[in-house]
């Protein structure tokens, strides 16, 4: 059973794709997010799923019923949804109450029960006191808040949210992290979240789409995409990834030739696709430069150190135009740049796609 | 499954057939009559013939060009320094100020007239008495000067607008970044302001010409008695006095709507242009003049838009008070002359009454109807677009580009043997032709600003397209709507050049009983109508803006009073 159904939609503009052919299925009480840079299709997506963009062509279908295919169209106002904009889209000219009832009387929740679920809503929202107020009274956070409330009042089975916090500070986002997932667990509503902002989506989902030139290049949970990305794309995109071209092979694949002339030892379980060795900079390992004994180390020249505090930040030369960048835990007697060093690329970390 | 596909679209061919009905039929019909030898005629080509190929019209062409090009020039010389003024140099009392200079377009260019008839006539013009008494030599209003004096000086806030806008959203930083570049004066105004404001001076300059060119009204009083007769005109005097052919006024019609249509691909082109200077600044520009608000710039500036003001509005009205309450107008007067024996001989005239009338019930009610169907209109091309909405949307937009008489003469070629065209309907359908346009864009850039969003949060709630318009369109567009109906009201309400060639005794309005007293010579009685229609627009202009400032303000009053 799912909760949404997306198959083969697409979504043209003239003669550009906006969505080239997504299909994707969201259990009941998933909480999924569709990452991705900008121009992506991330929105549009979400949009048809809203009724807000029809698709070109494909079908979908929430909770089970059929909303569209080539001869079916259910309008927004019946798709029995939530949703939170970007901009919020409070209504200034209706009360913090007069928002958040809007949804009640659509359906036509008799008015003594509304007051009371509106009331409920509000609190839960940390806006208990706050119903009178119009939004131009009312901070960033607040609105956006007042939104979430309007979104979930009716209980909708699907709630859709397109970076509800991309307009707020940092401090403010992660309290509102927090406060989404909390509902969540409350609720069960299913949600689709749309970002381009990593952490957000690896702090909120269950399972990440990633998407890329209007289709959907990997779905997964966020470790998932972490730790075996499908494509270059998705190893950059997700996290920060040292990438070295692999240049030759040996022994059956076991051992490659990177760019600045380093034979390399994979993982057993390295999948074969051989077309470049991706290593995550805190991975990279600083060893004494008198090792002699392990595999995959590689003499590098220091070019930049920057300090981030808790960490520090290397820029290093592996010779032949290769570059690697290594993190590590800031601590006394770091070399500094102009050091020669040795690094360690641990086979178990190298990843290649 | 196209039957599942039909009644979705039905509403919007339905808005579509209306907007037809509204606005393009009429204008083709005209066009069409231009190939008829009258209402109910055969085809032919006699009336082409004599406006195209013989020399007939050629007198009449050249004086439209040359007036509209007179008030067009003389007019934007008087918009661009009060715009400059009023942007640059940034006298005290801008509010009010602002206010007196778009006075002109509340009293209507026609009714200003007479104003300055009363003024400056050979004799008895009350200027000329002072003058003379004076010992200093007097003025003649009715003259081609005089025609083009007034012309400017009453249409002068359509090209203070547009200059004033562009003047705004030039960003003066880079006036002073000449400056600072070592550039005088001249050599800031000559080298920076002139090449970047070209734009809109032309855009300004074009609307005043095509404005200027379909006005017959005060061609007609001031130059037809000297022989001097523009296209406009000419077409008025072929379809109201003997001996009437309305094809040839459609001849004539569409030499008149290709000048337009000209003028309106120049102003197309010149804002073009002007999007491409507008440099993102400051919202509201700081004074490029480094002084205070009481220095002697500003004061100089202040009284030059005062003396605008003055002679533009305070004076005409004033005058046209005068000889409204003044028996025997001999220019001279003394207090205890003023009597009210004119209003009342106005009021017992049964056509000034069923004209006055009229003009309330078409004024309301069209404004009504056009805010509905421009509302329509704007929706689909702002939040519905499709092939469908965007026709409909060009179609509403034709009249944009048709003079008023033309609009006029097509309604004439429509309904002049439908049971219509005795019936008041007939100016509802003028007004309803005429002004759309300028509705259709209010409301769009209206719901623009309002952003989609707020109309889409509320589909997603659940709420179907008429209870979001109630509660979600409506409300937010509630400010737009009231300047719309104080612009649309007040234009409707001052409309002459289109009622004024289909009216009949039972569907006069205001306007055109005015123009027609006047026409006979009624000064007195002109005055005294027009004084009417001065102060009933004036109260209902109160009414709008008690309505958008007093009554939200109670309601918030009472909303703190609760709480
Ligand atoms: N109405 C439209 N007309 C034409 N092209 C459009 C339209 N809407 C979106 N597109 C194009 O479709 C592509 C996907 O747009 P979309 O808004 O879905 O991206 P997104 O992933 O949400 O990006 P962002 O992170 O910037 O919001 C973009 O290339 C965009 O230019
Ligand atoms: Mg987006």
């Amino acid at each position: 059973m799912s909760s949404i159904r997306l198959a083969n939609i697409r979504k043209q503009y003239g003669p550009v794709f906006a969505v080239a052919d997504v299909s994707l299925d969201v259990e009941p009480g998933q909480f999924v997010t569709l990452l991705g840079p900008s121009g992506s299709g991330k929105t549009t997506t979400l949009r048809m799923i809203a009724g807000l963009e029809q698709p070109s062509s494909g079908t979908l279908m929430i909770s089970e019923r059929l909303v569209f295919d080539e001869r079916e169209l259910v309008r927004t106002s019946e798709r029995n949804l939530g949703m939170v904009f970007q901009s919020y889209a409070v209504w200034p000219h209706k009360t913090v109450f007069g928002n958040v009832a809007f949804p009640l009387q659509q359906r036509g929740v008799a008015q003594r029960e509304q007051a009371g679920r509106v009331q409920e809503m509000l609190e839960m929202v940390e806006l208990g006191g706050l119903a009178q107020r119009y939004p131009s009274e009312l901070s960033g956070g607040q609105q956006q808040r007042v939104a979430l409330a309007r979104a979930m009042v009716a209980r909708p089975e699907v709630i859709l949210f397109d970076e509800p916090l991309s307009n707020l500070d940092a401090q403010l986002r992660e309290s509102m992290r927090n406060l989404l997932l909390s509902l969540h667990e409350r609720f069960h509503f299913t949600a689709v979240y749309v970002t381009h902002d990593q952490t957000e989506a690896m702090v909120l989902s269950d399972r990440v789409h990633v998407m890329n030139k209007g289709r959907i290049v990997q779905s997964g949970s966020p470790r998932e995409l972490y730790e075996q990305p499908a494509d270059l794309f998705v190893a950059e995109f997700i996290g920060q990834a040292n990438v070295l071209p692999i240049m030759e092979t040996r022994s059956n694949g076991a051992e490659v030739l990177v760019a600045g002339g380093h034979w390399l030892t994979l993982p057993l379980s390295a999948a074969r696709n051989l077309g470049s060795l991706v290593i995550r900079p805190h991975s990279v390992r600083l060893v004494p430069t008198e090792t002699r004994e392990s595999d995959n180390l590689c003499k590098a020249l220091v070019l930049r150190v920057i300090y981030l505090g808790d960490r520090a930040q290397y820029e290093l030369d592996l010779g032949s135009g290769s570059f690697l960048q290594m993190d590590l835990v800031a601590r006394r007697n770091l070399p500094q740049a102009g050091d020669n060093i040795l690094v360690h690329l641990p086979p178990e970390d190298c990843i290649t796609v | 499954m196209p039957r599942l596909r039909l009644p979705r679209n039905l509403p919007a061919l339905l808005l579509l057939a209306v907007v037809f009905a509204l606005a393009g039929l009429p204008v083709l019909s005209m066009l069409l009559g231009a190939l008829r030898s009258g209402p109910g005629g055969s085809f032919g080509t006699t009336a082409l013939a004599r406006v195209f190929l013989t020399t007939a019209y050629l007198k009449p062409l050249m004086a439209t060009l040359e007036i509209a090009f007179h008030v067009a020039l003389l007019g934007t010389l008087f918009g661009v320094a009060l715009a400059w003024i009023m942007s640059r140099i940034r006298p005290p009392g801008r509010g009010l100020l602002e206010v007196g200079i778009m006075l002109p377009i509340f009293i209507s260019p026609f009714v200003g007239a007479i104003g300055w008839i009363t003024l400056g006539q050979p004799n008895t013009g009350m200027i000329n008495v002072a003058l003379r008494a004076l010992g200093l030599p007097t003025i003649n209003i009715l003259s081609y000067g005089g025609a083009m004096f007034i012309m400017a000086l009453f249409l002068v806030p359509y090209g203070y607008t547009l200059i004033r806008h562009s003047l705004d959203r030039l960003n003066p930083e880079l006036e002073e970044a000449a400056a600072v570049c070592g550039a005088h004066t001249r050599g800031t105004i000559l080298g920076v302001i002139v090449p970047m404001l070209w734009p809109s001076l032309l855009s300004a300059f074009v609307i005043l010409f095509v404005l200027s060119a379909e006005m017959f009204s005060i061609p007609g009083l001031l130059l037809v008695p000297h022989g001097y007769s523009n296209l406009s005109y000419a077409i008025y005097a072929k379809t109201t006095h003997w001996p009437i052919n309305q094809a040839e006024a459609s001849a004539i019609g569409i030499v008149l709507l290709v000048m337009t249509l000209i003028g309106m691909a120049i102003y197309a082109y010149a804002v073009r242009v002007q999007e491409r200077f507008i440099s993102i600044g400051p919202k509201s520009p700081r004074a490029v003049m480094r002084s205070g608000p009481w220095s002697l710039p500003a004061l100089i500036g202040c009284l030059i838009v005062l003396i605008y003001v003055i002679i533009s509005s305070v004076l005409p009205v004033l005058a046209l008070t005068l000889r409204a309450l003044l028996p025997y107008f001999s220019g001279d007067f003394a207090l205890s002359d003023l009597s009210l024996v004119n209003l009342r001989h106005t009021m017992a005239d049964q056509l000034a009454i069923t004209a006055l009338g009229n003009s309330i019930i078409v004024t309301a009610g069209s404004t009504v109807l056009l805010m509905m169907i421009a509302f329509l209109v704007a929706l689909g091309r702002v939040r519905k677009p499709s092939a469908l909405s965007l026709v409909t949307w060009l179609v509403a937009s034709i009249p944009i580009a048709v003079p008023g008489v033309l609009i006029g003469l097509g309604m004439i070629w429509l309904y002049i043997r439908t049971p219509i065209y005795a019936t008041l309907a007939i100016i509802f359908l003028v007004m309803l032709a005429r002004f759309l346009p300028i509705l259709v864009r209010m409301f769009e850039t209206g719901l623009i600003q309002v952003g989609r969003e707020l109309d889409q949060a509320a589909a997603i709630c659940g709420a179907s397209d008429l209870t979001i318009t109630l509660q979600i369109r409506i409300p937010l567009l509630a400010g737009t709507m009231r300047s719309a109906a104080a612009v649309v009201g007040t234009q409707i309400f001052n409309e002459l050049t289109a009622s004024a060639l289909v009216f009949t005794s039972t569907s006069s309005v205001l306007p055109v009983v005015i123009f027609n007293y006047m026409f006979d010579g009624n000064y007195s009685q002109a005055s005294a109508l027009a004084l009417v229609q001065i102060v009933i627009l004036m109260a209902g202009l109160a009414f709008l803006w008690l309505a958008g400032t007093a009554l939200p303000a109670m309601r918030s009053r009472m909303q703190t009073g609760r709480a």
